[in-house]
Protein backbone atom coordinates (compact mmCIF):
# COMPACT_ATOMS: atom_id res chain seq x y z
CA UNK A 1 0.00 0.00 0.00
CA UNK A 2 1.46 3.38 -0.90
CA UNK A 3 -0.29 6.06 0.97
CA UNK A 4 0.89 9.76 0.23
CA UNK A 5 -0.03 12.16 2.74
CA UNK A 6 -0.15 15.92 2.35
CA UNK A 7 2.46 16.18 -0.33
CA UNK A 8 2.90 19.83 -1.58
CA UNK A 9 6.03 20.32 -3.83
CA UNK A 10 7.46 24.19 -4.46
CA UNK A 11 10.59 25.45 -5.78
CA UNK A 12 12.84 29.06 -5.14
CA UNK A 13 12.40 30.94 -8.17
CA UNK A 14 14.38 33.74 -7.53
CA UNK A 15 13.17 35.54 -4.59
CA UNK A 16 9.30 33.70 -4.72
CA UNK A 17 8.47 30.49 -3.99
CA UNK A 18 7.01 28.41 -6.92
CA UNK A 19 4.06 25.96 -5.98
CA UNK A 20 3.49 23.42 -8.01
CA UNK A 21 1.29 21.50 -5.78
CA UNK A 22 -0.08 21.49 -2.69
CA UNK A 23 -1.79 19.25 0.00
CA UNK A 24 -2.55 16.14 -2.19
CA UNK A 25 -3.21 12.70 -0.29
CA UNK A 26 -4.32 9.59 -1.23
CA UNK A 27 -3.76 5.54 -1.25
CA UNK A 28 -3.04 3.28 -4.02
CA UNK A 29 -3.83 -0.43 -3.22
CA UNK A 30 -1.61 -3.20 -3.88
CA UNK A 31 -1.94 -4.47 -7.07
CA UNK A 32 -3.56 -1.22 -8.17
CA UNK A 33 -3.70 0.42 -11.20
CA UNK A 34 -3.86 3.85 -10.73
CA UNK A 35 -3.85 6.67 -13.20
CA UNK A 36 -3.38 10.49 -13.00
CA UNK A 37 -4.39 12.97 -15.56
CA UNK A 38 -4.34 16.53 -15.70
CA UNK A 39 -3.45 19.29 -17.99
CA UNK A 40 -0.14 19.58 -18.81
CA UNK A 41 1.84 22.19 -15.95
CA UNK A 42 -0.20 20.74 -13.60
CA UNK A 43 2.43 19.08 -11.51
CA UNK A 44 1.60 15.33 -12.16
CA UNK A 45 5.50 14.38 -13.61
CA UNK A 46 6.50 16.37 -10.55
CA UNK A 47 4.36 14.15 -8.26
CA UNK A 48 5.64 11.29 -9.87
CA UNK A 49 9.40 12.56 -9.39
CA UNK A 50 8.61 12.67 -5.82
CA UNK A 51 7.21 9.43 -5.42
CA UNK A 52 10.11 7.76 -7.22
CA UNK A 53 12.41 9.57 -5.10
CA UNK A 54 14.06 12.28 -7.34
CA UNK A 55 12.69 15.12 -5.90
CA UNK A 56 12.10 15.77 -1.79
CA UNK A 57 8.54 16.95 -0.99
CA UNK A 58 8.13 20.37 0.55
CA UNK A 59 6.00 19.07 3.13
CA UNK A 60 4.23 15.73 3.62
CA UNK A 61 5.28 12.33 3.14
CA UNK A 62 4.96 9.24 1.08
CA UNK A 63 4.58 5.95 2.68
CA UNK A 64 5.24 2.32 2.04
CA UNK A 65 2.93 -0.26 3.94
CA UNK A 66 3.68 2.53 6.79
CA UNK A 67 7.31 3.36 6.19
CA UNK A 68 8.71 6.94 4.37
CA UNK A 69 10.07 6.22 1.51
CA UNK A 70 14.02 7.41 0.95
CA UNK A 71 15.82 8.27 -1.76
CA UNK A 72 15.33 6.39 -5.30
CA UNK A 73 14.72 2.69 -4.73
CA UNK A 74 14.72 0.14 -8.29
CA UNK A 75 11.41 -1.12 -5.62
CA UNK A 76 9.99 1.97 -7.18
CA UNK A 77 10.36 1.63 -10.82
CA UNK A 78 9.89 4.50 -13.37
CA UNK A 79 9.43 4.67 -16.67
CA UNK A 80 9.81 8.07 -18.36
CA UNK A 81 8.26 9.55 -21.13
CA UNK A 82 11.06 9.86 -22.84
CA UNK A 83 13.20 7.58 -24.28
CA UNK A 84 15.49 6.49 -21.84
CA UNK A 85 16.70 2.75 -23.48
CA UNK A 86 21.01 2.89 -23.31
CA UNK A 87 21.68 2.98 -27.26
CA UNK A 88 25.18 1.33 -26.12
CA UNK A 89 23.72 -1.47 -24.77
CA UNK A 90 21.92 -4.40 -27.21
CA UNK A 91 18.03 -5.23 -26.15
CA UNK A 92 19.31 -8.14 -23.93
CA UNK A 93 21.98 -6.06 -22.15
CA UNK A 94 19.68 -3.65 -21.27
CA UNK A 95 16.86 -5.97 -19.54
CA UNK A 96 20.08 -6.90 -17.85
CA UNK A 97 21.25 -4.06 -16.61
CA UNK A 98 19.35 -3.32 -13.11
CA UNK A 99 20.08 -7.12 -12.26
CA UNK A 100 23.59 -6.95 -13.03
CA UNK A 101 24.41 -3.44 -11.16
CA UNK A 102 22.46 -5.08 -8.17
CA UNK A 103 24.88 -8.18 -8.46
CA UNK A 104 22.47 -10.45 -8.65
CA UNK A 105 23.56 -14.16 -9.47
CA UNK A 106 24.42 -15.23 -12.93
CA UNK A 107 21.73 -17.84 -12.98
CA UNK A 108 18.54 -15.55 -11.51
CA UNK A 109 20.02 -12.69 -14.30
CA UNK A 110 19.85 -15.32 -16.90
CA UNK A 111 16.34 -16.66 -16.52
CA UNK A 112 15.17 -13.38 -15.11
CA UNK A 113 15.93 -11.97 -18.68
CA UNK A 114 14.62 -14.47 -20.91
CA UNK A 115 11.36 -14.44 -18.82
CA UNK A 116 10.82 -10.33 -19.78
CA UNK A 117 12.22 -10.81 -23.10
CA UNK A 118 9.41 -13.26 -23.68
CA UNK A 119 7.08 -10.90 -21.46
CA UNK A 120 7.73 -7.92 -23.63
CA UNK A 121 7.07 -9.87 -26.99
CA UNK A 122 10.76 -8.96 -28.53
CA UNK A 123 12.18 -12.57 -29.04
CA UNK A 124 14.57 -12.88 -31.59
CA UNK A 125 15.84 -9.11 -30.52
CA UNK A 126 17.81 -10.16 -28.05
CA UNK A 127 21.38 -9.01 -29.83
CA UNK A 128 19.54 -6.10 -31.55
CA UNK A 129 20.57 -2.38 -30.77
CA UNK A 130 18.31 0.24 -29.90
CA UNK A 131 18.90 2.37 -33.06
CA UNK A 132 17.60 -0.70 -35.04
CA UNK A 133 14.28 -0.61 -33.43
CA UNK A 134 11.10 0.75 -33.78
CA UNK A 135 10.19 3.61 -30.95
CA UNK A 136 7.26 0.99 -29.88
CA UNK A 137 10.13 -1.64 -29.53
CA UNK A 138 12.08 0.56 -27.65
CA UNK A 139 9.44 1.08 -25.26
CA UNK A 140 9.04 -2.22 -24.62
CA UNK A 141 12.46 -2.86 -23.92
CA UNK A 142 12.28 0.35 -21.14
CA UNK A 143 9.55 -2.06 -20.04
CA UNK A 144 11.37 -4.95 -19.89
CA UNK A 145 14.65 -3.28 -17.93
CA UNK A 146 12.40 -2.28 -15.20
CA UNK A 147 10.15 -5.37 -14.73
CA UNK A 148 13.60 -7.87 -14.77
CA UNK A 149 13.96 -6.09 -11.49
CA UNK A 150 11.04 -7.13 -10.57
CA UNK A 151 9.77 -3.87 -8.75
CA UNK A 152 6.63 -3.66 -6.12
CA UNK A 153 5.45 -0.64 -7.51
CA UNK A 154 5.49 0.84 -11.09
CA UNK A 155 5.31 4.65 -12.13
CA UNK A 156 4.78 5.21 -15.42
CA UNK A 157 5.09 9.17 -16.47
CA UNK A 158 3.10 9.51 -20.08
CA UNK A 159 5.20 6.36 -21.39
CA UNK A 160 3.13 6.22 -24.51
CA UNK A 161 2.96 9.66 -24.99
CA UNK A 162 4.78 10.06 -28.13
CA UNK A 163 3.89 7.33 -29.77
CA UNK A 164 1.47 6.49 -33.10
CA UNK A 165 -2.38 5.56 -31.68
CA UNK A 166 -1.92 1.84 -33.40
CA UNK A 167 1.24 1.64 -31.22
CA UNK A 168 -0.24 2.56 -28.23
CA UNK A 169 -3.59 0.88 -28.20
CA UNK A 170 -0.83 -2.53 -28.84
CA UNK A 171 1.32 -1.15 -26.13
CA UNK A 172 -1.70 -0.75 -23.70
CA UNK A 173 -2.88 -4.57 -24.64
CA UNK A 174 0.65 -5.55 -23.71
CA UNK A 175 1.13 -3.58 -20.48
CA UNK A 176 -2.79 -5.33 -19.42
CA UNK A 177 -1.65 -8.67 -19.96
CA UNK A 178 2.25 -8.13 -18.36
CA UNK A 179 -0.05 -6.44 -15.11
CA UNK A 180 -2.18 -9.11 -15.19
CA UNK A 181 0.17 -11.73 -15.15
CA UNK A 182 2.67 -9.97 -12.40
CA UNK A 183 0.28 -8.16 -10.34
CA UNK A 184 2.37 -4.72 -9.58
CA UNK A 185 1.26 -1.59 -8.31
CA UNK A 186 0.98 0.58 -10.75
CA UNK A 187 0.68 4.45 -10.49
CA UNK A 188 0.21 5.81 -14.67
CA UNK A 189 -0.15 9.22 -15.61
CA UNK A 190 -1.55 10.31 -19.21
CA UNK A 191 -3.18 13.09 -20.52
CA UNK A 192 -5.52 10.61 -22.65
CA UNK A 193 -8.58 9.98 -21.10
CA UNK A 194 -9.68 7.04 -22.79
CA UNK A 195 -6.12 4.98 -22.20
CA UNK A 196 -6.49 6.09 -18.11
CA UNK A 197 -10.22 5.00 -18.10
CA UNK A 198 -9.03 1.36 -20.19
CA UNK A 199 -6.01 0.81 -17.77
CA UNK A 200 -6.80 2.09 -14.52
CA UNK A 201 -8.99 0.72 -11.73
CA UNK A 202 -8.89 4.28 -10.76
CA UNK A 203 -8.62 7.69 -11.76
CA UNK A 204 -7.39 10.79 -10.56
CA UNK A 205 -7.95 13.77 -12.15
CA UNK A 206 -5.42 16.48 -10.97
CA UNK A 207 -6.51 20.22 -11.56
CA UNK A 208 -3.79 22.99 -11.75
CA UNK A 209 -2.75 24.55 -8.15
CA UNK A 210 -3.59 28.20 -9.24
CA UNK A 211 -6.92 27.14 -10.08
CA UNK A 212 -7.21 25.26 -6.77
CA UNK A 213 -5.23 22.28 -7.30
CA UNK A 214 -8.46 19.82 -6.47
CA UNK A 215 -7.12 15.92 -6.78
CA UNK A 216 -10.79 13.83 -7.68
CA UNK A 217 -10.55 10.12 -7.83
CA UNK A 218 -12.86 8.35 -9.83
CA UNK A 219 -13.49 4.89 -9.05
CA UNK A 220 -13.61 2.95 -12.76
CA UNK A 221 -16.23 0.06 -13.00
CA UNK A 222 -15.54 -1.75 -15.45
CA UNK A 223 -15.04 -5.50 -15.29
CA UNK A 224 -11.36 -7.51 -15.91
CA UNK A 225 -9.75 -8.75 -18.15
CA UNK A 226 -10.76 -6.01 -20.85
CA UNK A 227 -10.22 -5.91 -24.29
CA UNK A 228 -10.17 -3.24 -26.79
CA UNK A 229 -14.14 -3.54 -27.69
CA UNK A 230 -14.45 -1.66 -24.36
CA UNK A 231 -13.78 1.12 -25.89
CA UNK A 232 -17.09 0.61 -28.01
CA UNK A 233 -19.23 0.17 -25.22
CA UNK A 234 -21.95 2.49 -24.33
CA UNK A 235 -21.24 3.08 -20.34
CA UNK A 236 -16.89 3.39 -21.43
CA UNK A 237 -17.85 6.24 -23.62
CA UNK A 238 -20.47 7.86 -21.36
CA UNK A 239 -17.98 7.89 -18.67
CA UNK A 240 -14.95 8.59 -20.79
CA UNK A 241 -17.23 11.90 -21.53
CA UNK A 242 -17.74 12.99 -17.76
CA UNK A 243 -14.11 12.75 -17.23
CA UNK A 244 -12.95 15.09 -20.34
CA UNK A 245 -15.93 17.53 -19.10
CA UNK A 246 -14.10 17.17 -15.79
CA UNK A 247 -10.72 17.70 -17.50
CA UNK A 248 -12.32 20.79 -19.59
CA UNK A 249 -13.13 22.12 -15.93
CA UNK A 250 -9.55 22.12 -15.55
CA UNK A 251 -8.68 23.95 -19.04
CA UNK A 252 -11.30 26.33 -18.93
CA UNK A 253 -10.10 27.50 -15.58
CA UNK A 254 -6.56 27.29 -16.92
CA UNK A 255 -7.54 29.58 -19.45
CA UNK A 256 -6.91 33.21 -19.36
CA UNK A 257 -10.52 33.55 -21.69
CA UNK A 258 -12.55 30.89 -21.46
CA UNK A 259 -14.79 32.57 -24.30
CA UNK A 260 -11.84 30.90 -26.39
CA UNK A 261 -12.93 27.57 -25.64
CA UNK A 262 -15.14 26.07 -27.85
CA UNK A 263 -18.47 24.66 -26.88
CA UNK A 264 -18.21 20.63 -27.22
CA UNK B 1 34.13 4.27 -50.17
CA UNK B 2 36.67 2.94 -53.09
CA UNK B 3 35.11 5.57 -55.46
CA UNK B 4 36.06 7.88 -52.71
CA UNK B 5 39.81 6.86 -52.45
CA UNK B 6 40.14 6.97 -56.24
CA UNK B 7 38.38 10.63 -56.17
CA UNK B 8 41.59 11.72 -53.24
CA UNK B 9 44.24 9.66 -55.14
CA UNK B 10 43.13 11.82 -58.62
CA UNK B 11 43.15 15.15 -56.18
CA UNK B 12 46.76 13.55 -55.25
CA UNK B 13 48.03 12.88 -58.37
CA UNK B 14 47.09 16.02 -60.34
CA UNK B 15 49.00 18.40 -57.15
CA UNK B 16 51.96 16.77 -57.58
CA UNK B 17 51.36 16.96 -61.86
CA UNK B 18 51.58 21.05 -61.10
CA UNK B 19 54.25 20.86 -58.58
CA UNK B 20 56.47 19.31 -60.93
CA UNK B 21 55.22 20.95 -63.99
CA UNK B 22 56.44 24.70 -62.25
CA UNK B 23 59.46 23.44 -60.26
CA UNK B 24 61.46 20.92 -63.16
CA UNK B 25 59.83 22.61 -66.65
CA UNK B 26 59.74 26.21 -65.56
CA UNK B 27 61.94 27.96 -63.90
CA UNK B 28 59.61 30.45 -62.31
CA UNK B 29 60.51 29.77 -58.83
CA UNK B 30 64.12 29.54 -57.70
CA UNK B 31 63.86 25.92 -55.80
CA UNK B 32 65.65 27.02 -52.32
CA UNK B 33 61.76 28.17 -52.29
CA UNK B 34 60.18 25.53 -53.48
CA UNK B 35 62.22 22.17 -54.43
CA UNK B 36 61.16 20.01 -57.15
CA UNK B 37 60.16 16.53 -56.43
CA UNK B 38 63.46 14.94 -57.36
CA UNK B 39 65.15 17.57 -55.29
CA UNK B 40 63.36 16.09 -52.29
CA UNK B 41 63.99 12.03 -53.71
CA UNK B 42 68.00 13.08 -53.02
CA UNK B 43 66.96 14.85 -50.09
CA UNK B 44 65.77 11.89 -49.13
CA UNK B 45 68.88 9.93 -50.04
CA UNK B 46 71.29 11.74 -48.43
CA UNK B 47 69.47 11.64 -45.29
CA UNK B 48 69.18 7.82 -45.32
CA UNK B 49 71.36 7.01 -42.47
CA UNK B 50 69.91 9.85 -40.28
CA UNK B 51 65.79 9.61 -41.16
CA UNK B 52 65.18 5.45 -39.68
CA UNK B 53 65.96 6.42 -35.74
CA UNK B 54 64.82 9.98 -36.24
CA UNK B 55 61.23 9.03 -37.53
CA UNK B 56 60.84 6.00 -34.55
CA UNK B 57 62.58 8.64 -32.04
CA UNK B 58 59.58 11.31 -32.81
CA UNK B 59 57.26 8.67 -33.46
CA UNK B 60 57.85 7.60 -30.04
CA UNK B 61 57.81 11.36 -28.01
CA UNK B 62 54.73 11.73 -30.25
CA UNK B 63 52.99 8.22 -29.00
CA UNK B 64 53.93 8.58 -25.31
CA UNK B 65 52.77 12.29 -24.99
CA UNK B 66 49.40 11.71 -26.62
CA UNK B 67 48.68 8.64 -24.92
CA UNK B 68 49.75 10.18 -20.95
CA UNK B 69 47.92 13.43 -22.58
CA UNK B 70 44.70 11.01 -23.40
CA UNK B 71 44.59 9.53 -20.05
CA UNK B 72 45.17 12.17 -18.02
CA UNK B 73 42.99 14.72 -20.06
CA UNK B 74 40.17 12.48 -19.84
CA UNK B 75 40.54 11.16 -16.02
CA UNK B 76 40.98 15.20 -15.56
CA UNK B 77 37.43 15.74 -17.02
CA UNK B 78 35.73 12.55 -15.22
CA UNK B 79 36.82 13.66 -11.88
CA UNK B 80 35.73 17.16 -12.37
CA UNK B 81 32.61 15.84 -13.26
CA UNK B 82 32.45 13.01 -10.43
CA UNK B 83 33.66 15.34 -7.73
CA UNK B 84 32.01 18.85 -6.99
CA UNK B 85 35.02 19.66 -4.48
CA UNK B 86 37.43 18.43 -7.43
CA UNK B 87 35.89 20.55 -9.47
CA UNK B 88 35.65 23.91 -7.25
CA UNK B 89 39.61 23.25 -6.09
CA UNK B 90 40.97 22.30 -9.76
CA UNK B 91 38.47 24.28 -12.00
CA UNK B 92 39.99 27.68 -11.38
CA UNK B 93 43.04 26.45 -11.76
CA UNK B 94 42.36 25.01 -14.85
CA UNK B 95 40.92 27.83 -16.23
CA UNK B 96 43.87 30.17 -15.11
CA UNK B 97 46.76 28.29 -17.12
CA UNK B 98 44.61 26.46 -19.70
CA UNK B 99 44.73 29.94 -21.89
CA UNK B 100 48.91 30.22 -21.18
CA UNK B 101 50.40 28.72 -24.83
CA UNK B 102 51.81 24.95 -24.22
CA UNK B 103 54.83 26.42 -26.50
CA UNK B 104 55.48 29.71 -23.93
CA UNK B 105 56.46 26.68 -21.61
CA UNK B 106 59.56 25.41 -23.56
CA UNK B 107 61.85 27.66 -21.63
CA UNK B 108 60.54 26.81 -18.65
CA UNK B 109 60.71 22.77 -19.41
CA UNK B 110 64.38 23.34 -20.36
CA UNK B 111 65.11 24.84 -17.17
CA UNK B 112 63.18 22.51 -14.68
CA UNK B 113 63.35 19.47 -16.64
CA UNK B 114 66.71 19.81 -18.48
CA UNK B 115 67.30 18.25 -21.89
CA UNK B 116 66.19 14.95 -22.44
CA UNK B 117 62.96 12.76 -23.66
CA UNK B 118 60.96 13.34 -20.64
CA UNK B 119 60.11 16.99 -20.96
CA UNK B 120 59.38 17.02 -24.66
CA UNK B 121 57.29 13.94 -23.41
CA UNK B 122 55.54 15.91 -20.99
CA UNK B 123 55.49 18.81 -23.27
CA UNK B 124 53.19 16.88 -25.79
CA UNK B 125 51.11 15.63 -22.91
CA UNK B 126 50.13 18.78 -21.56
CA UNK B 127 48.94 19.92 -24.73
CA UNK B 128 46.81 16.60 -25.57
CA UNK B 129 45.25 16.43 -21.59
CA UNK B 130 44.42 20.49 -21.82
CA UNK B 131 42.36 19.74 -25.29
CA UNK B 132 40.93 16.80 -23.78
CA UNK B 133 40.61 17.76 -19.95
CA UNK B 134 37.59 20.70 -21.15
CA UNK B 135 36.15 18.54 -23.91
CA UNK B 136 35.60 15.65 -21.67
CA UNK B 137 33.85 17.57 -18.79
CA UNK B 138 31.63 19.56 -21.41
CA UNK B 139 30.51 15.87 -23.06
CA UNK B 140 29.46 14.63 -20.06
CA UNK B 141 27.45 18.31 -19.18
CA UNK B 142 25.65 16.98 -22.47
CA UNK B 143 24.74 13.59 -21.14
CA UNK B 144 20.49 13.79 -21.01
CA UNK B 145 19.48 13.29 -17.50
CA UNK B 146 17.57 10.43 -18.22
CA UNK B 147 20.18 8.70 -18.56
CA UNK B 148 21.38 8.99 -15.26
CA UNK B 149 17.83 9.38 -13.68
CA UNK B 150 17.07 5.49 -15.60
CA UNK B 151 20.34 3.83 -13.76
CA UNK B 152 20.17 5.07 -10.38
CA UNK B 153 16.09 3.94 -10.52
CA UNK B 154 17.50 0.32 -11.89
CA UNK B 155 19.94 0.23 -8.80
CA UNK B 156 23.14 1.59 -10.34
CA UNK B 157 25.41 4.29 -7.81
CA UNK B 158 27.36 6.76 -8.36
CA UNK B 159 30.37 5.49 -9.47
CA UNK B 160 28.67 2.80 -11.29
CA UNK B 161 26.41 5.17 -13.09
CA UNK B 162 30.00 6.64 -14.14
CA UNK B 163 31.77 3.18 -15.23
CA UNK B 164 28.50 2.05 -17.34
CA UNK B 165 26.44 5.07 -18.54
CA UNK B 166 28.66 8.17 -18.13
CA UNK B 167 31.95 6.61 -20.29
CA UNK B 168 30.32 4.94 -23.27
CA UNK B 169 27.84 7.94 -23.74
CA UNK B 170 30.96 10.04 -23.92
CA UNK B 171 33.00 8.68 -26.44
CA UNK B 172 31.75 9.04 -29.78
CA UNK B 173 31.34 12.89 -28.60
CA UNK B 174 34.94 12.60 -27.62
CA UNK B 175 36.33 11.39 -31.30
CA UNK B 176 36.34 14.78 -32.71
CA UNK B 177 38.76 16.24 -29.55
CA UNK B 178 41.01 13.25 -29.56
CA UNK B 179 41.79 13.82 -33.64
CA UNK B 180 42.57 17.54 -32.83
CA UNK B 181 44.61 16.08 -30.12
CA UNK B 182 46.13 13.57 -32.04
CA UNK B 183 47.09 16.05 -35.26
CA UNK B 184 47.86 18.90 -32.19
CA UNK B 185 50.51 16.41 -30.29
CA UNK B 186 52.79 15.81 -34.16
CA UNK B 187 53.19 20.07 -33.84
CA UNK B 188 54.13 19.35 -30.26
CA UNK B 189 56.40 17.01 -31.19
CA UNK B 190 58.22 19.27 -33.50
CA UNK B 191 58.17 22.38 -30.97
CA UNK B 192 59.46 20.46 -27.97
CA UNK B 193 62.45 18.83 -30.34
CA UNK B 194 63.27 22.28 -31.18
CA UNK B 195 63.81 22.15 -26.90
CA UNK B 196 66.82 20.46 -28.06
CA UNK B 197 67.49 16.36 -27.81
CA UNK B 198 69.83 15.70 -30.68
CA UNK B 199 67.20 12.78 -31.81
CA UNK B 200 64.64 12.53 -33.82
CA UNK B 201 62.82 14.76 -37.16
CA UNK B 202 62.36 18.27 -35.76
CA UNK B 203 65.95 17.75 -34.46
CA UNK B 204 66.98 16.96 -38.10
CA UNK B 205 65.05 19.83 -39.59
CA UNK B 206 66.81 22.05 -37.67
CA UNK B 207 70.01 20.40 -38.71
CA UNK B 208 68.70 21.17 -42.56
CA UNK B 209 67.48 24.55 -41.89
CA UNK B 210 70.89 25.84 -40.77
CA UNK B 211 72.42 23.85 -44.10
CA UNK B 212 69.67 26.10 -46.22
CA UNK B 213 68.09 22.92 -47.55
CA UNK B 214 64.66 23.71 -48.43
CA UNK B 215 64.28 20.22 -49.94
CA UNK B 216 65.52 18.74 -46.70
CA UNK B 217 63.12 20.14 -44.79
CA UNK B 218 59.78 19.54 -47.25
CA UNK B 219 61.42 15.89 -46.96
CA UNK B 220 60.94 16.11 -43.11
CA UNK B 221 57.59 17.23 -43.07
CA UNK B 222 56.52 14.53 -45.62
CA UNK B 223 57.12 11.94 -43.52
CA UNK B 224 55.23 14.19 -40.42
CA UNK B 225 52.07 14.23 -42.86
CA UNK B 226 52.59 10.80 -43.29
CA UNK B 227 52.56 9.88 -39.82
CA UNK B 228 49.79 12.29 -38.84
CA UNK B 229 47.70 10.54 -41.26
CA UNK B 230 48.29 6.73 -40.27
CA UNK B 231 47.92 7.65 -36.37
CA UNK B 232 44.19 9.30 -37.44
CA UNK B 233 43.28 6.38 -39.52
CA UNK B 234 44.29 4.41 -36.70
CA UNK B 235 41.94 6.55 -34.86
CA UNK B 236 39.37 6.45 -37.29
CA UNK B 237 39.28 2.68 -36.79
CA UNK B 238 38.95 2.63 -33.25
CA UNK B 239 35.80 5.05 -33.37
CA UNK B 240 33.73 2.75 -35.78
CA UNK B 241 34.21 -0.24 -33.75
CA UNK B 242 33.46 1.70 -30.68
CA UNK B 243 30.47 3.81 -31.38
CA UNK B 244 28.61 1.16 -33.95
CA UNK B 245 25.46 2.09 -31.68
CA UNK B 246 24.96 5.64 -32.74
CA UNK B 247 23.20 6.85 -35.33
CA UNK B 248 25.64 9.06 -36.68
CA UNK B 249 28.54 6.98 -38.00
CA UNK B 250 26.45 6.61 -41.21
CA UNK B 251 25.34 10.43 -41.72
CA UNK B 252 25.90 11.02 -45.04
CA UNK B 253 24.65 14.64 -46.66
CA UNK B 254 24.40 13.58 -50.39
CA UNK B 255 22.15 11.09 -48.66
CA UNK B 256 20.14 13.31 -45.91
CA UNK B 257 19.67 16.20 -48.32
Amino acid sequence: MLQIENLSFAYDAGKEKYIVFQNISFTVFDNEFFCIIGPSGCGKSTLLKVIAGFETPSTGKVQEDGKSINGVSYERAIVFQEDAVFPWLSVEENIEYGLKVRKVSLDIRNKNVKECINLIGLKGFEKAYPRQLSGGMRKRVDLGRVLANDPRILLMDEPFGSLDALTKENLQIKLIEIWEISKKTVIFITHDVEEALFLGDRVAVMHHIQRGGAFKIFHVPFKRPRGLFLKEDIEFQHMRRNLVEEFRIVEVQNCSNPAEVLPL
Amino acid sequence: MKKGLSKSLIGIGIAVLIWSFITLATDWIPPIFVPSPLNIARAYWEMRNNLGIATLMSLAITLSGFGIGLIVGIGLGLLMAYSKNFLDAVGPLMEFTRPVPVFALIPLFMLWFGIGLWPQILLVALGVSAILGVETYEAIRNLPLVYIRAASNLGADKKTIFRTVVIPYIFPHLIGAIRVAAAASWGLDVAAEFMGVQVGLGYNMIVQQIYLNTAGILAIVFIYSALAIALDQVIRRIETKLTFWTERSKISFEKVC
